[in-house]
């Protein structure tokens, strides 16, 4: 599993949107165990962690977080805002680790209401934690920091973001050595966490076969002009 | 166990140094011949009742003596009405120790298998093969690899034996509880996190890699669950074990999800007939469930050279046709190759 290193992911925020992509493969040795894999999940009513890993750890640990949250809101009567998410991941990770360490590695996007701010934070698994504007997390972080350094611009809008996204795929499509079927894209806003649908996705000839395709990433051409981006 | 045990320079009585049969029977205490032979294969006395000394056992009964045993005894006990010998393989090519992880021998795998499953319009295809091997020792040609939770769900069983039908046995027994306590049958999904979230606790500890696949009211479902506490679900296939990687190749190629349930079943067969024939860890016979609304159903069982000779007729009529000429003392130098490529 190791082997080939774990998933691919990446992020970076913009004016007013937080937006994370991630790769969609759960690789096993040689053998790809399922091509679309949801790797993104909405912790909070404008949180996402996309986390890769080892796939038992980053499940159990996306649900740990999310039923902790849910708790905080109860006990105290209010949700944590998105700096309390990230020293809560971090604070878990790095007292797990000397028991029962997770073996994730987080991408945390998120935007505050209060301060209508987007935030992006980058956890390792030895709970070491960063707020950068533009991250990747495992090896096409070798190729896309670069990408970003050059290209990422502060308050860029929702167009500029996704030409950046499309630029980030298209060079992990040509130089990374393992082809990746297809992204996932979410998108925190004021609005809420919705998923984007940048290009049809592009698998092998037999995109039209893998069932699994049709309910995570349908593909809807044009999507950077298309305004009637799916809810939720 | 050492060869030093075993043969000791020993002098028969005009002073010569003893054959080496002489000194093997003395060592073992048996003659070979052809009734002793038959008798490898009976648990020995040793095997039925506890004793103290140390035995290792293999899986067909065989005990070896990891101490130095002299049994003269070649009588019948009188209460089992078994030969009492202990039997030995003759020349230690069959100890334990020769099937273990040369790294670490507190490993020993059992992990040879091929199970796949895959979801179409009618419900689900399960289907394995029957071999379980230690390494390169075939131990048994006929495990059944489908373990049936309840009627409408299955378990397989690919890496420990013991992990997997222990952990699914268990998930029966709480399906059947959550059954009595909710008046509902479980959902695939709540059965499988049940066995993936046991698999996190000791995580890494087991060796499971199976497939819980069932009917319920969301449609046919397919998991996968992992001891390392993975947890996928799929509308397209499974396939788990050393020969998975050839039945992936079959399977990827005949799938679609419009297959009638004919079709599916014989996609099913043949993608694990074509694992057992180039993975060797994988054999024995093909065993294929299908999953419907009202529950599964056995539906074959096939031996897997049986079905070689129905899917490839000529090439396995071949292998007679050669040794035929052999007795029949062709005229043609025919090494075999000759016959095999003509059709």
């Amino acid at each position: 599993m190791s082997q080939l290193g774990f998933g691919n992911s990446f992020g970076f925020i913009g004016k007013d949107y937080a937006l994370v992509a991630s790769d969609c493969s759960v690789p096993r040795s040689i053998v790809t165990m399922k091509s679309y894999d949801d790797k993104i999940q909405k912790v909070s009513s404008r949180t996402l962690f996309a986390l890769t890993g080892d796939v038992g750890d980053r499940k159990n640990f996306a649900e740990f977080i999310t039923r902790n949250l849910k708790w905080y809101q109860f006990r105290n009567g209010r949700s944590l805002d998105n700096e309390g998410i990230a020293n809560m991941t971090r604070n878990t990770l790095a007292q797990s680790l000397r028991r029962n360490p997770y073996l994730t590695f987080v991408i945390q996007a998120g935007f505050d209401l209060d301060t209508n701010e987007p935030s992006l934070y980058w956890f390792d698994y030895f709970g070491s934690m960063a707020r950068p504007n533009a991250t990747a997390q495992g090896l096409c972080s070798y190729f896309l920091l670069s990408l970003f350094d050059r290209h990422w611009k502060k308050g860029m809008d929702l167009n500029d973001g996704l030409e950046l996204v499309k630029l980030c795929i298209d060079q992990l499509q040509k130089r990374y050595v393992i082809k990746t079927s297809a992204f996932i894209i979410k998108i925190v806003d004021k609005d809420g966490v919705r998923q984007i649908d940048l290009t049809k996705n592009i698998s092998l000839d037999r995109k039209d076969v893998d069932p699994d395709a049709k309910k995570t990433v349908t593909g809807i051409p044009e999507a950077m002009k298309d305004s009637q981006n799916q809810p939720k | 166990m050492s060869l030093n045990n075993i043969i000791k320079k020993k002098y028969n009585k005009r002073g010569r140094l003893a054959s080496s049969n002489q000194v093997a029977d003395e060592a073992l205490g048996t003659t070979y011949n052809n009734e002793t032979l038959g008798q490898f294969y009976l648990p020995s006395k040793d095997y039925l009742y506890q004793q103290s000394e140390q035995h290792t056992l293999l899986e067909s009964g065989w005990i070896i003596d990891s101490t130095e045993k002299k049994s003269n005894n070649h009588g019948i006990d009188e209460l089992t009405q078994l030969n009492t010998m202990t039997c030995k393989a003759p020349n230690g090519d069959y100890d334990e120790s020769n099937f273990v992880d040369k790294n670490n021998p507190a490993i020993k795998y059992h992990h040879g298998t091929t199970t796949l499953g895959f979801k179409f319009k009618g419900g689900v295809i399960i289907a394995v093969d029957s071999r379980a091997s230690m390494g390169s020792y075939i131990g048994s040609g006929t495990v059944k690899k489908i373990i049936e939770i309840n009627p409408y769900l299955l378990g397989t069983m690919a890496g420990g034996a013991a992990d997997c039908q222990f952990w699914e046995r268990n998930l029966a027994m709480q399906c059947r509880l959550y059954e009595l306590r909710n008046g509902e049958r479980i959902s695939v999904a709540a059965a499988s996190k049940i066995i993936c979230n046991w698999m996190y606790q000791y995580k890494n500890r087991f060796s499971v890699g199976s497939m819980i696949a069932g009917y319920d009211k969301e449609g046919p479902q397919l998991f996968y669950v992992d001891s390392g506490a993975m947890r996928l679900n799929s509308n397209y296939c499974f396939s788990v074990g050393s020969g998975s990687t050839y039945a992936y190749g079959v399977l990827d190629a005949g799938w679609k999800w419009d297959l009638t349930d004919d079709e599916a079943i014989k996609l099913g067969r043949k993608s694990i007939y074509h694992a057992t024939h180039r993975d060797a860890y994988s054999g024995g016979y093909v065993n294929v469930y299908h999953i419907k609304q009202d529950g599964w159903v056995n539906i074959s069982h096939d031996d897997c050279f049986q079905l070689y000779q129905q899917y490839y007729p000529k090439k396995s009529k071949a292998i007679n046709d050669i040794n035929d000429e052999r007795k029949e003392d062709g005229d043609e130098d025919d090494d075999g190759d000759k016959t095999m490529s003509s059709k």
